[in-house]
């Protein structure tokens, strides 16, 4: 950069933007160019046949300058290359080191992991084994009550079955009929009656009315 | 086979047609394969209101009941039989189901029974307050 400021002093001014472009960056000097004339303007009748003296160059300068531009170039070349160098050596070595530490982590993980899986391995085998027991506790239960139930329902069928039997020997026959008939007939049950505290029935709405007297045998 | 309870009403009838009318009923009973198992009389009653049947009016009738077993499509079969009989008022088939004592099952519950919709009664009413209040509100600034 020293260089470049020396030569930038010593150069004309036409150089001296050609310069501090190539110092700057790389990219070509691109002057903005306004208050052009549109292209259907025809020349300056002043400037018809108009052709321009070449800017006169000091030779020897030129050359000199070509020379010392040339080294100078060189120069950044060397060091822009030995910047990178520098530059992709460092990240080499970074990328190793990430690496290297990227490799114990996952193998710290790893190793953690393993821990866990034993653990958790143990406590579901338990958990399994104990499950397994509770299963076929509950089923060995459950058989029990079955058996114990299908007891109970015989027993309350046969209950049943008895109690229908002692029952039908109280039905009504066809043949019988006409004397049960008369029997009812003589016979008349009233519910609508009130119970005391001693157990005293009290009769309601008609307690005087029984059989009708039509109805009474003669 | 379940259990049946026919409850009838005769009219008022002397006591040969009374035991006549009760044998037909029984026999309706009979024809359907059913079996009686026992026979109530609950007397001549005055009935709980005027009774109509068989183009005739009823102040009075013969409360019997009939117990019997049968298939379950007795109750059904009965209704034809019973129609044409003039001398029924009224009748009815129940089933005679086993009497659970009450608490044996289920919440037991005394006194007044609590009402489960009481809460969203309460909400429903106040929503419906602010309804009319944002209503007449509109109708404010309208007018």
């Amino acid at each position: 950069m020293a260089s470049c400021l020396r030569l930038l002093v010593e150069t004309s001014l036409k150089q001296q933007a050609l310069l501090v472009s190539a110092c700057t960056s790389r990219t070509p000097l691109v002057q903005s160019v306004r208050f052009r004339k549109p292209p259907w303007v025809p020349v300056a009748k002043s400037k018809e046949f108009y052709v321009r003296k070449p800017t006169p160059v000091d030779q020897e300068e030129y050359e000199e300058l070509k020379a010392r531009y040339r080294f100078y170039r060189s120069e950044v070349d060397s060091v822009r290359q030995f910047l990178a160098q520098d530059l992709s050596a460092r990240q080499h070595n970074l990328e190793d080191q990430d690496l290297r530490a990227d490799e114990a982590e996952v193998s710290l993980m790893m190793q953690h992991l393993q821990e866990w899986n034993t653990h958790v391995a143990a406590v579901r085998n338990e958990r399994q084994l104990q499950e397994q027991l509770d299963h076929e506790q509950m089923l060995k239960e459950r058989l029990a009550n079955q058996e114990k139930q299908r007891m109970l329902d015989a027993e309350r069928a046969l209950a049943e079955l008895e109690e229908k039997e002692a029952a039908a020997a109280s039905f009504i026959d066809p043949d019988k009929l006409d004397e049960a008939i008369e029997k009812l007939i003589d016979s008349r049950k009233d519910y609508n009656f009130a119970i005391t505290k001693s157990g005293e029935k009290l009769f309601g709405e008609y307690p005087d009315r029984k059989t009708p007297e039509s109805h009474k045998q003669s | 086979m379940p259990t049946y309870e026919l409850a009838v009403i005769f009219k008022s009838l002397q006591r040969p047609e009374f035991a006549q009318a009760i044998k037909r009923s029984c026999s309706y009973v009979m024809e359907q394969g059913g079996l009686i198992r026992g026979m109530e009389n609950l007397g001549l009653k005055p009935l709980p209101y005027k009774l109509r049947n068989h183009g005739q009016r009823f102040n009075e009738g013969n409360y019997i009941l009939i117990r019997f077993d049968g298939k379950t499509d007795i109750p059904a079969q009965l209704e034809g039989s019973f129609k044409y009989d003039t001398d029924v008022i009224k009748k009815r088939v129940f089933l005679e189901e086993k009497w659970v004592p009450p608490c044996t099952t289920g919440p037991c519950e005394f006194g007044e029974l609590k009402n489960p919709d009481h809460e969203k009664g309460i909400w429903w009413a106040r929503v419906r307050r602010r309804f009319v209040r944002s209503e007449r509100r509109k109708a404010q600034k309208k007018a």
